[in-house]
């Protein structure tokens, strides 16, 4: 018998990747039409992107072992990632920690699930990147972009790397690109809520505005940011009024760091867990003073 | 003499000689204003519900109003703040001081 060609053999490659992936798929129907993609994370928690979701808070959920109507237990639109509950499927207890980042030019596998059957693409990281906040405030591991021919039944699929990895999930950009949230990312968010439940909100009680400063405030100030957040108001019996934050303060720096202006200070406020403890460098008055804030918990409304 | 700090788009613009008491007076001034495409304060409270990332049901149960009255007010706040979504909606509410946090 002859043996193989490279080509047959690139193509059953290809063949058992997705094979062997796409078990921990699912589908998740949006409507009678449309659907995005989800996958098993660990345990019995699925996890898509949260921004398609628009504000549902039970889905149906189809995987390659038939339907189940799933509860929205998260929704972080800050990372875009959404966590639902399902049966236990096929992920194991066994967290996805990945160390490793992935490299520009590295090729990845795709898998995603429509009602009918999975979803694959191929593709390549086109741009990988350090750490970035979202303009939504979210912290995200790593910036990850793709290069691959996708439409919008990918959102939420399952990006791994041609070892069969899991490494991120894939999420719409702006102006048609590709990206990815970080296998550590979503740990991060789906960490809290094994422990939890839920995911606890931070909360602090104030409403911030934009400030622009002109240059000659600026070299007043010694701040090289051209915006800064000033607080525009503050909620009775929040945090934030306990430790006498005023409509007027303008928000210099968190625990001895500079913040920039309002998204950096909400990304910083987000990431801090209820009960810590954050220092807080405001200016009021022409001068600089800092307080201590206790950051609450943001009370969970019924589900 | 010109003008201590004016509004610009996505907040206001603090000049060389703006005062604190100024800058209050102007941030007071500008939320509550009479601006267009101001939230109100139930959109407002909807938003805060969104941006923690709640349903429309359980904004509903929340504000004990039906699901079909959140997503009116839902449409109404992107129109007013221009988005194509409720992640946009969010990052445009918080620049404007319609976002508590």
């Amino acid at each position: 018998m002859n043996s193989p060609s490279v080509l047959q053999q690139w193509s059953r490659d290809r063949l058992d990747l997705a094979t062997a992936l796409s078990p921990r798929t699912v589908a998740i129907a949006l409507g009678k039409h449309r659907s995005l993609s989800g996958m098993h994370w660990r345990a019995d928690l699925v996890v898509t992107a949260a921004e398609a979701l628009e504000g549902s808070d039970e889905v149906l959920v189809i995987s390659d072992r038939g339907e189940i109507r799933a509860p929205v237990i998260a929704c972080d639109l800050a990372t875009d990632v959404a966590v639902l509950r399902t049966d236990a499927g096929q992920s194991s207890e066994q967290a996805i920690t990945d160390d490793a980042a992935l490299q520009a030019g590295a090729g990845v596998v795709i898998v995603g699930r429509t009602r009918r059957g999975p979803l694959v693409g191929f593709g390549t990281v086109r741009a990988a990147g350090p750490a970035w906040r979202s303009r939504r405030g979210g912290a995200i591991a790593q910036r990850l972009e793709f290069d691959a021919a996708l439409d919008g039944r990918f959102e939420g699929a399952l990006v791994a790397d041609l070892a069969g990895v899991p490494r991120a999930m894939l999420v719409p950009g702006t102006r048609g690109s590709l990206l990815g949230i970080p296998a550590a990312t979503i740990e991060r968010i789906v960490a809290q809520v094994r422990q939890h439940g839920y995911l606890p909100r931070p909360y602090l009680g104030v409403r911030l505005q934009a400030l622009w400063l002109d240059h000659a405030t600026r070299a007043r100030w010694g701040r090289t940011s051209r915006s800064m957040a000033a607080v525009a108001g503050v909620e009775p019996g929040s945090p934030a009024e306990a430790c006498g934050i005023a409509p007027g303060d303008l928000l210099e720096g968190i625990n001895g760091a500079t913040v920039d202006g309002v998204e950096a200070f909400a990304a910083q406020i987000a990431q801090s867990t209820p009960g810590s403890v954050l220092s807080l460098r405001m200016r009021r008055g022409g001068q600089s003073h800092t307080v201590e804030v206790k950051i609450a918990e943001w009370r969970q409304p019924q589900r | 003499m010109a003008p201590a700090a004016a509004l610009g788009p996505g907040g206001l613009a603090v000049h060389g000689a703006a005062t604190i008491t100024d800058t209050v007076n102007l941030i007071a001034e500008h939320t509550t204003g009479q601006a267009a495409g101001r939230l109100t304060s139930r959109e407002r409270e909807v938003l805060t519900l969104v941006a923690a990332g709640i349903s429309n049901k359980g904004i509903a149960r929340e504000l004990q109003v039906s699901p079909n009255t959140v997503k009116f007010h839902i449409a109404a706040i992107l129109e007013k703040l221009d988005a194509a979504s409720r992640a946009e909606a969010v990052v445009a509410a918080l620049r404007r001081g319609d976002l508590t946090l």
